[in-house]
């Protein structure tokens, strides 16, 4: 396919080649066929010539006192000599079948006669060699009748080619300018049309060629040919869409450089009250360590969420057991669940393959476990179940927790909207809701109540399955 | 101990080198690629901490070089890329081990000596500690308030797992297998019934066993 890319093929070429090569082949079949036709017609005209020529001599057959006697006045033959050049040559054969009168060398008749012909008479017309040429030969069988005397003449005309082939020549030629002519003007006129009719496309390719790469205004489809709108339609509709990313990035760095610069501000106080004696340096030390671990927090959640939009081709996802990612986070969280006293519960029994990154999963799972050890108060309960259900590979994460007010429902998944301002990134959903789209599947963060009582919130991810590999 | 750190950002060179020398570590700074290189090849340290963005000759060409050359210190990266990529390059690369900045500094020193340890093995603790319990490596027993605590060899190999990652869950599965080498026909749940007469045991001592249910067990050491 790349192969096929590295080489488009022109649709100037396409369409002259389609509307060019056609006619063109069409012309030389006609041309052939015309040619051929007037040359058969040309053959009648000097055949029937011929066999007028045969049947004039057959008139000047005589018997007398029972034989066969020709009298061919020397007019007779200039007749057919004088037209043109072509050479004439006669010979006739008594009722004997002898030689009676002619070129004695012009050879004999040998052939059958044609059961049908196109002539009421006992005719044949063919091709003989004489004298070195190339002869057209009538032979007529001419009926005599006289005293004592009945039968068959055989009389055989015979006329060299030239003027035929003359004839024939100068009609192909002619018949060949014509047709050139012919084709060289379709060719022009298919070239005219298929440079106009493309003339938009070179026109659309100079607007988008000569844009700068800020401007993503919908490209005009004003005067453009129908065919074309649908093309300028989708660029257009692609250029909304790279605009509203972009717009979504620049809000991220904006927030972004926010966001960061909110703990360096608080250092650089806390700093400057240690140094100058305000406050004591222990305790101090002590905000500003923790300062700095939110800064931290927060570089590495926004490197998260932008190594998660960045996964492209080159790192293919594999199959990852869901259930194994599940126990590998708990394990990695145990010492804040240990420090609050946690009442943890891991239901993560079979495997649950999903096709994905395992960085990825460990993200989205550490991100809701983690929210959901914050948001519960100690010694009460978290619990995370991996099971499979009829469509999807389902994590689920429960906390005792407060739950979502519906003004936190309104932005849950926005970036740096974070119930916590002094603890959270803002970023932990934004990352998980982004895993979940990669994969294919779907995240819902819900309340959950029994008999109208808030219990707390059940975060629910729904991956599709890996096809069984096991 | 000598170690080499290879750091060009003065600063974090600094307050690295501050630290590990109040830890009892000898450290001899070097802010070059090739400089490190030199020093590697010439005198070569116990260990060498490396940065991965350096002027002249970057981490991964020096770590690559150094191995090439047959120089075997062991070397532990430090970087700030820290993605999964730069880890697996500096691990392929022969780094010992790989730690993304920022770090925490007893992580740092924990880095260090298990490194150590496990290319020398002379590095260990004499005891771990979990709040008021203590585990004496050489002879296996367990202090409670320094005072020995009776327990049975599976209790022993079940306690002695968890404290050596205090605070931090152990997953069941690993915990069996220490506690129940070599059995085939023992019920999983087993492992249920020692713990819990651990637990009575440890009861009211300030350190707690912890179950997470479907996960493992925790060893911890209350709050005050």
């Amino acid at each position: 396919m790349a192969r096929a890319a590295a080489r488009p093929h022109s649709l100037r070429r396409y369409l002259l080649a389609g509307i060019v090569i056609p006619i063109t082949l069409f012309v030389i079949m006609d041309a052939i066929g015309a040619y051929r036709r007037a040359l058969e017609a040309i053959n009648t005209a000097y055949d029937r010539s011929l066999l007028a020529s045969a049947r004039y001599i057959g008139e000047l057959l005589q018997t007398e006192g029972g034989t066969l006697k020709v009298d061919l006045p020397y007019a007779a033959l200039e007749i057919f000599d004088a037209s043109n050049s072509s050479r004439m040559y006669y010979r006739i054969n008594g009722l004997d079948g002898k030689f009676l009168s002619g070129y004695p060398d012009l050879p004999d008749y040998t052939r059958q006669m044609p059961a049908r012909s196109a002539y009421a008479a006992l005719v044949d017309f063919y091709e003989a060699d004489f004298r070195g040429e190339r002869v057209r030969m009538a032979a007529l069988y001419q009926p005599v009748a006289g005293q004592n005397v009945l039968g068959m003449a055989l009389i055989q005309v015979a006329e060299t080619r030239d003027v035929r082939e003359q004839l024939a020549r100068g009609l192909l030629i002619d018949t060949l300018l014509r047709e050139a002519l012919l084709i060289a003007i379709v060719i022009v006129v298919a070239w005219v049309v298929v440079r106009r009719a493309l003339q938009p496309v070179y026109g659309l390719r100079r607007e988008v060629i000569a844009r700068s790469e800020h401007d993503l205004s919908p490209v005009a489809t004003k005067g453009l040919p129908m065919e074309l709108q649908p093309v300028v339609g989708a660029i257009n509709e692609l250029m909304r869409r790279v605009q509203r990313m972009i717009g979504h990035q620049r809000q991220f760095v904006r927030d972004a450089s926010h966001q960061l610069r909110t703990p360096l501000a608080v250092l650089k106080l806390q700093a400057q009250n240690g140094l100058s004696g305000d406050a004591e340096a222990i305790p101090t030390l002590a905000q500003m360590h923790a300062t700095v671990d939110r800064a931290i927090r927060l570089a590495n959640q926004m490197l998260a969420l932008a190594k998660v939009e960045q996964v492209h081709e080159q790192d293919p996802p594999s199959t990852v057991d869901l259930s194994e990612v599940a126990r590998e986070v708990a394990l990695d969280l145990s010492p804040l669940m240990g420090d609050k006293d946690l009442a943890f519960e891991l239901q993560a029994d079979s495997p649950v393959p999903v096709v994905g990154h395992e960085w990825m999963l460990r993200e989205l799972t550490r991100n809701l476990l983690h929210n959901a050890i914050r948001e519960t108060p100690a010694r009460a309960a978290v619990s995370l179940h991996v099971r499979r259900d009829d469509q999807h590979a389902v994590l689920c994460v429960r906390d005792e927790g407060p739950g979502l007010s519906a003004t936190q429902r309104a932005h849950l998944f926005e970036p740096f909207r974070t119930g916590h301002p002094n603890e959270g990134s803002g970023l932990g959903l934004a990352i998980c809701r982004e895993v979940s789209q990669r994969m294919g599947g779907s995240i819902a963060l819900d309340n959950r109540y029994r008999d109208g009582v808030l219990l707390g919130l059940d975060a629910v991810v729904r991956l599709p399955w890996a096809a069984d590999s096991t | 101990m000598n170690l080499l750190l290879v750091e060009d950002d003065e600063a974090m060179a600094q307050a690295i080198q501050i630290a590990l020398e109040r830890r009892g570590f000898d450290v001899t700074r070097c802010a070059h690629g090739s400089e490190a290189l030199m020093r590697l090849r010439h005198q070569p340290p116990d260990a060498a901490l490396l940065d991965l963005t350096l002027p002249g000759m970057d981490g991964l060409q020096v770590l690559h070089k150094a191995r090439a050359d047959g120089i075997d210190v062991p070397i532990m990266v430090l970087t700030a890329r820290g993605a999964v990529g730069d880890r697996v390059l500096g691990l392929n690369a022969g780094a010992d081990d790989y730690l993304p900045k920022p770090f925490d500094l007893d992580e740092l020193e924990a880095r260090i000596r298990a490194m150590l340890r496990r290319r020398g093995g002379q590095d260990e603790e004499a005891t771990l500690t979990c709040g008021p319990l203590t585990l004496e490596r050489n002879s296996g027993a367990f202090y409670l308030s320094a005072r020995p605590l009776d327990v049975t060899p599976r209790e022993q190999a079940l306690l002695k797992a968890l404290i050596a990652r205090p605070g931090h869950a152990v997953a069941k599965e690993k915990l069996f297998r220490v506690v129940f080498p070599m059995e085939t026909d023992i019920q999983f749940e087993a492992i249920e019934v020692v713990a819990y007469r651990l637990r009575k045991k440890l009861a009211g001592s300030g350190v707690s066993l912890i179950t997470m249910r479907g996960l493992g067990y925790l060893l911890r050491s209350d709050p005050a």
